[in-house]
């Protein structure tokens, strides 16, 4: 079956013309390893810092990178090199990779605060600010809600818990943020995860921004890659695709503007039919819908038999239960179970959406008779 | 010289005149287990021995071995020409590695053997001990391991020291055949494994309800019925869907009922089922007071449809902690415990009827049309062979 696939936020589809690319330059003398002292491998080497520069581009002078695995280990690199001390502060809607670091750290001792969220998933600020003090040493905060998209507005969040405590080292997730929300960071956000998969790259590559007066520590030791920061022979062929599939998808603004044409056109298809959990200060590419009394599960099931895939913030099972997203959203609870998740991506077009909204609205039909 | 493995069966021996049956029927089970295999199957007087496989395979034979009913126990054996220098150097070379307490136990079934047991088993006790005296000592009472000497009338003698304890039971196939309705739950994979263990060949339902249940919730039973064909065989597993008669009761009747009147359709449908596939049983992982459709006005409520057929509960007396203490010892529990339901909360009531009342049930059902429901559900039946 040929599906339309919008869960998008969840990962893309490789941009064909990125990977192509990248093949043709790991074919083309592209598979030496950059440490190597040969010539031929200096050109490997050149082509990492090539697309290291690329990459900070797009962000203001004074910051660096350091390549990782993905958004998961730039997160736990992030936090394990400043969360230390005092306590640190972070939201109730992070992505598993820094919710479930902060947990991990309250094991070992370090006091840990969530803030709360607003019903579109963004954090509460006053709330936030509300938990900084003179022993705060780190603070995290998602760009881009996930499951919702709303955007947090970090660089103004970071310039108001620096205000409180200048000390604070200042992290925010930006995966579902970056090549998507056109945005110039702040020098009061010190560090920023980013993934490739998510903008039509392959798994397996990441990046950590960060300032670059900022000692890392870091989480894997070898062959001192990556400026001592992250040793192990780097993934030549991800970055390169990463550099490639950056290079595809550069025009931020003409996409954000089609993605916004996108939720617009996708919204108004269904209106009577769902509440929209987003707000309006939400990202595009990711629309947050209620199907109010029908379970988000069933509602997914049915629309992938009806060719289309999207995600849900939320699992019908009882020992899965409300995501965790989603239910620190204090929805009323049939708003919450309903939660579906539609994320487009840069090559998703309007029939595709429109298809999915009535798709929804028919299988919505079929659904009646449960619904209470 | 060559390994040869040893199966003793257990109740079979209390068998009269049908012995020779069930015997056979234990010998089909034990080649069907390991039909994969190179191997020999041969019957000795009350026992089996798999003889002649590859060496490599050792592991895996005594592994499906000890998931095939009807089997006490089985030992690793050296199989050797009977002769009193060869048998007494193999039994030397078994405890090599051996550290403990130790006895030796002989039985001389052959009587041309000129060394009479209680001589060997002493002579050989002697041997042993001189030469692995810093690991090992002699207890005659309880020793940590006994090195059996088993002189055959073939004229061949079995060498082994351990005893690994099996499944026992009967074969399957010999108890008749049952319908398992398997949820996706801890119960009734258990309640299958107990009736195989009994002799019964199983056969499975399951009742999913797609979309409000998912494919995985499906996948899973598979797999709990591959888990279960160890031990019971293979298994044919039924797949029928509820969605409409869910739906049709969340409609049309009380919601406290939704789970009462859903079994009374699944009994239904099992029996006619049974009926149809030559099953002479249906079996449940029911376990009294478990939950409230397991009361025994539930109970009697939903098996008031069957018309007349068995339903076999093996687990009604049974706490859950010893359910599960079964389920992980035959592999299903951690397949059980996977987050995938196999009834929607959808259709879950907030406060389930716990002493539903038959005359209540059967005016409610006239709100439905049993019948064409039924008649539904069979149209679109599945069947899985694991």
């Amino acid at each position: 079956m040929n599906y339309v696939y919008l869960d998008n936020a969840a990962t893309t589809k490789p941009n064909e013309v990125a990977l192509k690319n990248a093949i043709e330059l790991l074919n083309n003398d592209g598979f030496y390893n950059p440490s190597a002292l040969y010539n031929p491998s200096r050109a490997v080497k050149t082509q990492i810092e090539k697309v290291r520069l690329q990459v900070l581009k797009l962000f203001p002078n004074g910051y660096d990178l350091v390549f990782t695995s993905g958004g998961t280990e730039a997160d736990n690199l992030a936090i394990f090199s400043f969360a230390k001390k005092g306590n640190i502060v972070t939201t109730s809607g992070e992505h598993s990779a820094v919710y479930n670091t902060f947990q991990q750290l309250k094991q070992t001792g370090i006091e840990v605060r969530f803030a709360k969220l607003n019903s579109d998933g963004s954090v509460n600020e006053e709330h936030l600010l509300s938990l900084i003090d003179e022993k705060t040493s780190f603070v995290s905060v998602v760009n881009v809600n996930n499951e919702t998209g709303a955007i947090n507005d970090i660089n103004s969040i970071a310039m108001r818990v620096k205000s409180i405590n200048k000390n604070v080292i200042f992290h925010s997730d930006g995966v579902q943020a970056f090549l998507k929300i056109n945005q110039k960071l702040s020098q009061n956000v010190d560090l920023y995860s980013i993934s490739a998969h998510k903008i039509g790259a392959l798994k397996g590559t990441g990046a950590l921004i960060y300032k670059k007066n900022l000692h890392l520590k870091a989480q894997l030791f070898g062959g001192g890659q990556e400026h001592n920061y992250r040793s192990g022979t780097e993934n030549t062929f991800g970055i390169f695709n990463f550099g490639f599939a950056i290079c595809e998808n550069a025009n931020i603004e003409q996409n954000f503007k089609n993605a916004q044409v996108l939720k617009d056109a996708f919204l108004n298809e269904l209106q009577g039919v769902v509440q929209l959990v987003s707000s309006t200060n939400s990202s595009p590419y990711i629309v947050s819908i209620s199907l109010v009394g029908i379970k988000a599960e069933i509602m997914q099931r049915l629309l992938a038999d009806e060719g289309y895939l999207v995600g849900t913030g939320s699992a019908c099972s009882s020992k899965l239960g409300t995501s965790r997203i989603i239910s620190n959203c204090n929805l009323d609870k049939r708003v919450s179970e309903g939660v579906l998740r539609i994320s487009f991506g840069f090559t998703t077009t309007i029939d595709e959406v429109i298809g999915c909204a009535n798709a929804i609205k028919k299988c919505a039909e079929r659904l009646k008779v449960i619904k209470k | 010289m060559k390994k040869v493995v040893i199966i003793r069966y257990c109740e079979i021996h209390l068998k009269g005149k049908n012995k020779g049956y069930f015997e056979r029927l234990l010998g089909d089970n034990i080649k069907h287990a390991l039909k994969d295999l190179d191997f020999k199957c041969v019957k000795i007087p009350a026992r089996y021995l798999i003889e002649d496989f590859s060496e490599d395979d050792l592991d895996e034979i005594v592994s499906r071995l000890q998931k095939v009913s009807g089997i006490h126990s089985i030992s690793v054996a050296i199989l050797v020409p009977s002769e009193k220098e060869i048998i007494y150097q193999t039994a030397l070379d078994l405890c090599k590695d051996k550290v403990g307490t130790f006895k030796v136990d002989t039985n001389r079934a052959d009587k041309r053997f000129p060394v009479h047991s209680v001589d060997l088993s002493r002579e050989l006790g002697g041997l042993i001990l001189s030469k692995y005296a810093k690991n090992l000592s002699v207890k005659i009472k309880n020793p940590d391991f006994c090195v059996n000497i088993d002189i055959r009338e073939s004229g061949d003698t079995l060498i082994f020291t351990d005893v690994i304890k099996c499944m026992g039971g009967m074969p399957v196939g010999g108890g008749g055949k049952g319908l398992l309705l398997l949820s996706g739950g801890i119960d009734s994979p258990v309640a299958g494994y107990m009736m195989a263990k009994r002799g019964m060949k199983l056969k499975a339902l399951h009742f999913h309800s797609y979309p409000y249940t998912s494919d995985q919730a499906k996948e899973k039973v598979i797999d709990l019925a591959k888990k279960l064909s160890l031990y019971a065989g293979d298994i044919e597993l039924y797949v029928v869907s509820v969605t409409k008669i869910q739906e049709a009761i969340h409609e049309n009747c009380s919601e406290e009922l939704m789970i009462t009147m859903l079994r009374r359709f699944m009994m239904r449908i099992a029996e006619r089922l049974a009926n149809s596939i030559g099953a002479q049983a249906i079996i449940t992982g029911e376990s009294l007071g478990q939950v409230a459709s397991q009361t025994i006005e539930s109970l009697t409520t939903s098996n008031a449809v069957i018309e007349n057929i068995p339903v076999l509960r093996p687990l009604i007396a049974f706490d859950k902690l010893d359910i599960i203490a079964i389920a992980e010892k035959i592999d299903t529990f951690e397949t059980s415990i996977l987050p995938y339901e196999d009834c929607c909360t959808v259709f879950l009531p907030k406060f389930p009827a716990i002493k539903p009342r038959l005359d209540k049930v059967e005016k409610e059902e006239q709100n439905l049309n049993v019948d064409q429901l039924i008649n539904e559900a069979f149209t679109n039946i599945e069947k899985f062979h694991v």
